[in-house]
């Protein structure tokens, strides 16, 4: 906080000062680059103005059944997730029991399950000639088996999935907030003579809310984004419509404004997630308690056993045994010399991808919170997050549009290249790194900028000594949510992607889309191997 | 700051590098085609004549947007779709070039070739339908007009409207009754549903042999990967099914084409109509056939053994091209029937 000095007119022009020297090349770099990412956004704007039949043909029949069909789903799967990601955070951080630090680990991974697969493999898995029919017949024989099938193919079924493939990002931001609370509040809670419940109930759990809030924002814009698990399951939404109208009516211009109604949409909710946090300010201090997890009683235990143990089997167990069994059964002659080149392609678009979003997403936040510049700096940046709510093909038309702009008034030809692709991807998945280190920035006790500040220290120094070593988690779990994201990422690799470029998810996809889903399962579980590693790496940091 | 100019710089340079490396004898082709059977003929292809193929794969409408976008500076040279009117609609957009090649007349008939030489057929695949050998009588099937009889109420299965495969047997019925005629057997379709159109053609077969329904709208070579899968249950579910191939006394049954197209900026247009002369010859058109369970376009080459199981038909190639005018139709029809 600025000292008050004495009259106000010494304040306002001390501050002027402080925002004037420093910041004006980080601001101008910052800005620059948020412009550059928004301008992906106009051909989409650009599109949509030009209205047709095909839009009036989608408000008369489809409209409210999409919309009324992605309400549906995106409350339910924040509800699903958040039961799901909150309630073993919270277990795991609370309690102390047999198998907490593997459970712990475990819980992570169905992240590394994209859920278009999640849809194929467990949809494959329950159905008439799937495993488990098959495992009841050959145990209880077929007269038993005869009706041991589900079909998953349906809206309820369509929320379970994309609950349990989303619901880590909840897991992990609960658990990193509730281990960091209940350090430094804990003993404080007890020596005010609260109940162990009472801690949690009045302190940790909501002062963890800003953290929760912004991971279950995150599961919202992934939910919307789904396109290949409702697709197969027949459940039309908002995103299927823009695929509707855009390749089925042939109408860009509906297609680009069904885009704009789901980007109000997320507007609106990131405006709401703000006006929440902006209420339940709070800051964390460094100080490290240890603290005792306690004992839990029976009853807990089962609770927490069932949990976890559901989104697990589900989101990892299921998936994992059924693939293992597609290869056991497989005869199929897979070229595993390809598998090299897929995980090279892979490992290298993720991490290059996670890498130059962290940095402009730190970029971005350190610009914001050191400089204290607000209002159109935060404006600008939030913008250029929401690439994440946009479908993925659409932003890939976007990016074409921007290429062939460039194209047509320089003469200078980048389709097809890395750089439409990185840039494609960086706008997509920003957001999930800038949440995050937002929630780490937003922790930052603002005494430690002032006193940065009125040491003279300079800024870059300030983020290398500070910022960055303050937040090395929340990092480490931006770098590593984006990488996992661009690893399972579809839409937009496939439409930009040069020639001869595959990856892990689009194999996997291409080999799902034609109906070869046993084939598809010798490329998948690399998906999940390869993202065990930064998870990993994550756990290692953790500890 | 430095760190993230370079970065950027790197990026930039790699991007540039991945533009223009190759000076190496090349075709460039965008394709809808994702079996591993066109790699294998790809590669056949560059071991005969030396010319590498580059692929990027995505769906036909995307493709086409990517090369309407990339105008005159596009690289590819080739467009490989699975359906008809996606080709018609490239054509229609100015993105494809005519190409007269005795080879490609010689081997492809006249019916599966654009007119002026803009496209040309690889395969075909006939739209049936499959039906329970335990609980149908075929005796009882004869057209697709006919699945709207109310026999058949609650008993059919089939994918969601969204399938371009759908939507292109609902433009050969605009074509063959009128629209208004064809909004009736969509809406008749939709009461004898037995659920909410949903999953893929596969799914289908399986729900048959599950009894969720008796029949079902799905394309031939699905039913010939399910009989030919490593998975027993698949294989049980497909010999649960028999196919029959309607209208056989009127236009014949539905079929649509996996085709392509010299692109109109083809940078290397000679490349290109040799890989499209090349995937015509007999020996390819074999590869298809065995591989793929899809019919040749070549008439000297046999189907698959499989396919000559379940006998010749008649096909309705005469609406092929006209397809694309009603697809659009097509689609704002399926949802006034309700069809998901």
């Amino acid at each position: 906080m600025i000292k008050q000095v004495g009259n106000k007119t010494t304040l306002i022009k001390t501050t002027l000062y402080r925002l004037k020297k420093p910041s004006t090349a980080w601001l101008f770099c910052s800005l620059t680059i948020a412009c550059c990412l928004l301008v992906c956004l106009l051909p989409i704007f650009g599109y949509s103005f030009n209205a047709d039949s095909a839009w009036e043909h989608l408000k008369t029949y489809l409209l409210l059944n999409y919309t009324f069909n992605t309400i549906l789903l995106v409350f339910g799967v924040s509800l699903g997730s958040l039961i799901l990601g909150i309630g073993n955070a919270y277990f795991v951080s609370r309690y102390e029991f047999k198998g907490r630090h593997v459970l712990e680990k475990l819980l992570i991974l169905p992240l590394a399950v994209p859920s278009y697969l999640l849809a194929y493999a467990l949809s494959g898995f329950f159905d008439f000639t799937g495993p488990f029919k098959q495992t009841i017949h050959w145990l209880f024989g077929e007269e038993f088996a005869q009706h041991a099938y589900f079909n998953l193919q349906h809206l309820p079924g369509l929320i379970l999935i994309i609950s349990v493939a989303l619901y880590p990002y909840i897991y992990l931001a609960g658990k990193t907030t509730f281990n960091q609370l209940a350090k430094q509040y804990h003993a404080v809670g007890l020596s005010l003579q609260l109940s162990k419940s009472k801690v949690w109930q009045t302190i940790i759990l909501p002062m963890s809310l800003p953290t929760i809030l912004s991971s279950v924002l995150l599961v919202v814009m992934e939910c919307l984004n789904d396109y290949g698990a409702s697709k197969y399951f027949g459940v039309n939404t908002l995103t299927t419509g823009v695929f509707r109208a855009w390749f089925s009516m042939n109408s860009l211009s509906s297609a680009s404004r069904i885009a704009a109604v789901l980007l109000g949409l997320v507007t609106l909710l990131v405006w709401l997630k703000n006006i929440i946090q902006a209420r339940k300010k709070y800051t964390v201090s460094s100080i490290n308690n240890t603290y005792e997890r306690e004992q839990p009683s029976t009853v807990s235990k089962i609770g927490i056993y069932l949990v976890s143990f559901f989104p697990l089997s589900i989101g990892l167990f299921i998936p994992l045994i059924f693939m293992v069994y597609a290869w056991w059964q497989s005869n199929m002659n897979f070229e595993y010399i390809n598998l090299f080149q897929l995980l090279r392609n892979s490992f290298g678009l993720a991490g290059g991808v996670a890498f130059s979003t962290l940095l402009i997403a730190v970029l971005w936040q350190f610009t914001g919170h050191f400089f204290r510049v607000k209002k159109l700096f935060t404006l600008l940046t939030r913008l250029a997050t929401l690439g994440y709510t946009i479908p993925g093909a659409v932003i890939g038309i976007g990016v074409i549009g921007v290429a062939a702009f460039i194209n047509q008034s320089f003469s200078w030809f980048i389709g097809g290249s890395f750089l439409l692709l990185f840039y494609g991807l960086i706008f997509r998945v920003m957001a999930v790194a800038y949440q995050n280190i937002s929630s780490g920035f937003l922790q930052l006790p603002p005494s430690t900028v002032d006193t940065g500040q009125s040491l003279g220290i300079k800024p870059l120094k300030m983020l290398g000594k500070i910022y960055l070593p303050l937040n090395i988690r929340f990092l480490t779990i931006g770098f590593i949510l984006v990488f996992i994201d661009v690893l399972k990422e579809l839409p937009l690799t496939l439409i930009l992607r040069p020639f001869n470029f595959d990856t892990l998810a689009t194999k996997t996809y291409e080999y799902a889309n034609d109906e070869m889903l046993l084939a598809s399962f010798h490329v998948a579980p690399f998906i999940i191997l390869v993202s065990m590693i930064p998870i990993w790496i994550l756990q290692k940091i953790n500890r | 700051m430095k760190h993230l100019f370079n970065l950027f710089a790197i990026a930039f340079l790699l991007g540039l590098m991945a533009c223009n490396s190759d000076k190496q004898q090349e075709v460039n082709v965008y394709t809808h085609r994702h079996y591993d059977v066109d790699k294998q003929l790809f590669n056949q292809f560059t071991s005969e004549t030396g010319i590498q193929v580059n692929v990027v794969k995505a769906s036909a409408d995307e493709l086409i947007n990517k090369l309407a976008q990339e105008g005159e500076n596009s690289p590819a040279d080739l467009l490989i779709t699975v359906d008809v009117a996606r080709l018609e609609k490239a054509k229609n957009q100015g993105l494809l070039q005519n190409i007269s090649s005795t080879t490609l007349q010689k081997n492809i008939p006249q019916d599966l070739r654009d007119q002026a030489g803009s496209w040309f057929a690889q395969t075909i695949r006939g739209r049936v339908i499959a039906y329970s050998k335990k609980r149908v009588d075929s005796s009882l099937l004869s057209t697709y007009e006919a699945l709207t009889d109310t026999m058949w109420r609650g008993r059919i299965l089939v994918r969601s409207s969204s399938n371009i495969y759908n939507q292109s047997l609902l433009a050969s019925i605009i074509e063959a009754n009128g629209e208004e005629k064809a909004l009736e057997w969509a809406q008749g379709m939709v009461a004898n549903f037995a659920r909410t159109p949903k999953g893929n053609d596969r799914d289908q077969v399986k729900a048959i042999a599950a009894g969720e329904g008796d029949l079902a709208i799905i394309n031939t070579y699905y039913l010939g990967k399910l009989l030919n899968s490593d998975n027993p249950a698949e294989l049980a579910a497909g010999e649960a099914v028999n196919l029959f191939f309607p209208n056989q006394n009127g236009r014949g049954t539905h079929v649509n084409i996996s085709g392509a197209g010299v692109t109109k900026h083809a940078p290397n247009r000679k490349n290109a109509v040799r890989l499209l002369e090349f995937l015509s010859e007999k020996e390819a058109q074999s590869v298809f056939a065995a591989a793929n369970y899809e019919y040749p376009v070549h008439p000297e080459v046999a189907p698959s053994e499989l396919l000559n199981s379940w006998g010749g038909f008649k096909a309705d190639t005469e609406s092929l091209k006209k397809l694309s005018t009603h697809s659009q139709t097509a689609v704002k029809l399926f949802d006034q029937a309700g069809w998901q």
